[in-house]
């Protein structure tokens, strides 16, 4: 609705500062004073929770004369529009505009993520357990380095889980063949030798991949709920609990000793790469 | 080797610096506002505030020939500042894009600068004299994600730009009107507007934190959220590049790099302090760290009494205070700039992080 803010000013401060006493309707078509103080009891609740304080004493007016709809020309600095912008605000003050989906007319919203990365080729279960046979052969050969590098060097990045999970074993089954005296100096030589870093890498992928699946193990029974309102993870059957708290802490050690060598770096790499073991 | 200058602005995330062509100016993003310090004497005090947006600024780079501010925020505007004798003049940029902007760089001809955005555009802004605005054309094959950071080539026309998306690609920002045709190069012969003269990704594809050509313009490093730093030398327009070398490192990612010449680069970034790495197109690799280790202070020739011991175990239940780090930046450094240089070498070099304080390097 248009108005005049000296017009509202007048009506606001009240009848003393009004310009014409006359009690006509002055140019503007504002209402005599009285006239306004009382209409604006009668200004439904509806209409005035709506609008700034200020415009409802305008539509106080119940059948204002035509000519008073058309603004004035030269309108004054606009100190009461804050006011009117505030109370719009204040009234549709939600969250609701952020879940608008602004990229809903933009045709590259959806593209197929897989062009973002060169291709991999696929590993297939078989060619993970002729791997495997391998690096048992290197192992049975007291060749625990070059198992080691054997398997960190052909990581299964595609490859379904058959595959993936064959993989995992047989990196687990070297680290748990390696002694603790003689980790820290065979990681610091793979680091040292070409793409050694790389393989470091890869290792640390396997070993969240071990720890990942062994906690997936764990908990064999649902939580109990006690008398005493403690729940307990796993109750007190150990059997498997001690088997994998064993490769829990052969894995937690390699890490300790990997991240000796290969720096908080080798860690950060595992998270943002997106080639997934 | 000279100690660094310190100056501690205020306890609060710098998000950008920027120091003017004489190096008595000094502009940072700071919240939702730009400040202005002034050199006086030897420190920096607070000069003036630029209010106009109303979200966090992200980026703010002073052109060192106009003495022009420009500023980027996530309110999705970019301002630039024009000097008076009243003051800083904002002026109007026609951005068009509906998310953050992120990044923004004068090129070095000054007559354009580049805006990078998290609308998976990069908008390359100009000033039109008829409206008396500065208007943007927008690259934006084939990004896939948030612009992170840009940099100009020295022939103003080709910009490098680094993406959530993992890749670094080297653009051609060609406007006619606005640039001269530049002769041909490594990156390209003939360079129409959004020509993409390289896309490279590292190994493990980290997200880009910095980019930066060198010094000649003929190679590009990148520094990615996997520790990495990787230089490429290109060797012709669609054709392979010469090489790529990717260091990985032992160390926390690096948010900011520049070339000192074109045989070593500075970063820094969540190791709070500045490295050195050294090479050619036959291998890159890192040296060291720019900050001389074990400095006197901070802590450590604090006074070993028995007295000091108790007073320390009662205070904090421990002996050591390491509350510090030792090195000269207390937080992650956000943006490393050229401060000086000579001969094309950079002697100095300009860090500011998110611990407030902004310091001068010597190499």
């Amino acid at each position: 609705m248009p108005h005049s803010p000296s017009c509202v000013l007048a009506a606001a401060t009240g009848p003393t500062s009004l310009p014409n006493p006359t009690g006509s309707p002055p140019a503007h078509g504002l209402p005599s004073a009285s006239s306004t103080s009382t209409h604006t009891f009668h200004v439904p609740i509806s209409r005035r929770l709506n609008l700034a304080s200020e415009t409802t004493l305008q539509l106080s007016e119940p059948n204002p004369p035509p000519s008073t709809l058309s603004p004035p020309r030269n309108e004054p600095p606009k100190t009461h529009t804050m006011s009117v912008i505030r109370e719009h605000t204040s009234a549709t003050l939600s969250d609701a505009w952020r879940t608008i989906d602004i990229d809903s007319l933009d045709p590259d919203k959806v593209f197929d993520i897989s062009t973002l990365h060169p291709a991999i080729p696929e590993t297939s279960v078989n060619e993970v357990r002729a791997l495997h046979g391998q690096v048992r052969q290197l192992l049975q050969g007291r060749d625990t380095e070059g198992a080691l590098r054997g398997c960190l060097e052909f990581p299964v990045y595609n490859g379904d889980n058959a595959a993936r999970d064959a993989h995992l074993q047989t990196v687990l089954e070297v680290l748990q063949s390696i002694k603790a005296s003689e980790m820290n100096p065979m990681l610091v030589r793979i680091f040292n030798s070409e793409g050694g870093s790389e393989c470091l890498d890869v290792l640390m992928k396997y070993l969240y991949k071990g720890m990942a699946n062994s906690a997936n193990v764990a908990p064999k029974s649902p939580m109990k709920p006690m008398a005493t309102g403690f729940s307990q993870i796993g109750g007190r059957s150990m059997a498997s609990h001690d088997s994998t708290g064993a490769a829990m802490s052969v894995l937690l050690s390699w890490h300790e000793k990997v991240v000796e060598v290969a720096g908080l770096g080798c860690i950060g790499r595992v998270m943002t790469d997106w080639r997934r073991v | 080797m000279a100690s660094p200058e310190v100056h501690h602005l205020f306890h609060h995330p710098i998000a950008d610096h920027s120091f003017s062509a004489d190096r008595k100016t000094l502009a940072v993003a700071k919240d939702s506002n730009v400040e202005i310090y002034g050199k006086v004497a030897n420190s920096f005090k607070l000069k003036a505030q630029l209010k106009d947006h109303d979200k966090t600024v992200t980026s703010v780079d002073i052109a060192p020939k106009s003495g022009r501010i420009v500023s980027c925020s996530q309110d999705r505007n970019a301002i630039v500042w024009e000097p008076s004798p009243e003051g800083y003049k904002p002026a109007l940029v026609l951005l068009r894009v509906n998310r953050a902007a992120t990044f923004v760089r004068w090129s070095p001809s000054e007559t354009k600068f580049a805006v990078g955005s998290g609308d998976r555009v990069i908008a390359i802004c100009y000033f039109e004299e008829e409206n008396d605005w500065w208007v943007s054309k927008h690259l934006k094959k084939p990004i896939r994600s948030t612009i992170t950071t840009v940099a100009w080539h020295p022939n103003s026309v080709l910009l490098a730009a680094g993406s959530a998306d993992a890749h670094a690609r080297v653009f051609s920002s060609f406007i006619k009107g606005v640039d001269s045709r530049p002769p041909p190069g490594v990156w390209g012969e003939r360079l129409p507007f959004n020509t993409v003269c390289g896309e490279y990704l590292n190994n493990s594809a980290g997200w880009i934190h910095a980019v930066s050509f060198s010094p000649s313009g003929d190679a590009l490093a990148f520094a990615a959220h996997d520790s990495s730093v990787t230089v490429v030398y290109p060797s012709g327009p669609d054709q392979a590049p010469k090489a790529i070398l990717a260091v990985s490192t032992q160390l926390l990612p690096f948010m900011s790099l520049i070339w000192s010449n074109e045989s070593e680069i500075i970063a820094a970034g969540y190791d709070c302090e500045a490295f050195k790495f050294h090479g050619s197109e036959a291998g890159w690799g890192l040296v060291g760290t720019v900050e001389a280790k074990g400095r006197p202070g901070l802590g450590d020739a604090r006074e070993e009494s028995a007295l000091n011991m108790f007073k320390q175990m009662d205070l904090k239940g421990k002996v050591k205070d390491d509350t510090q780090l030792k090195t000269v930046h207390q937080n992650t450094i956000s943006t490393i700039r050229e401060y000086e240089s000579s001969g094309g070498n950079v002697t100095k070099f300009s860090s500011s992080g998110v611990d407030g304080r902004v310091v001068i390097w010597s190499l």
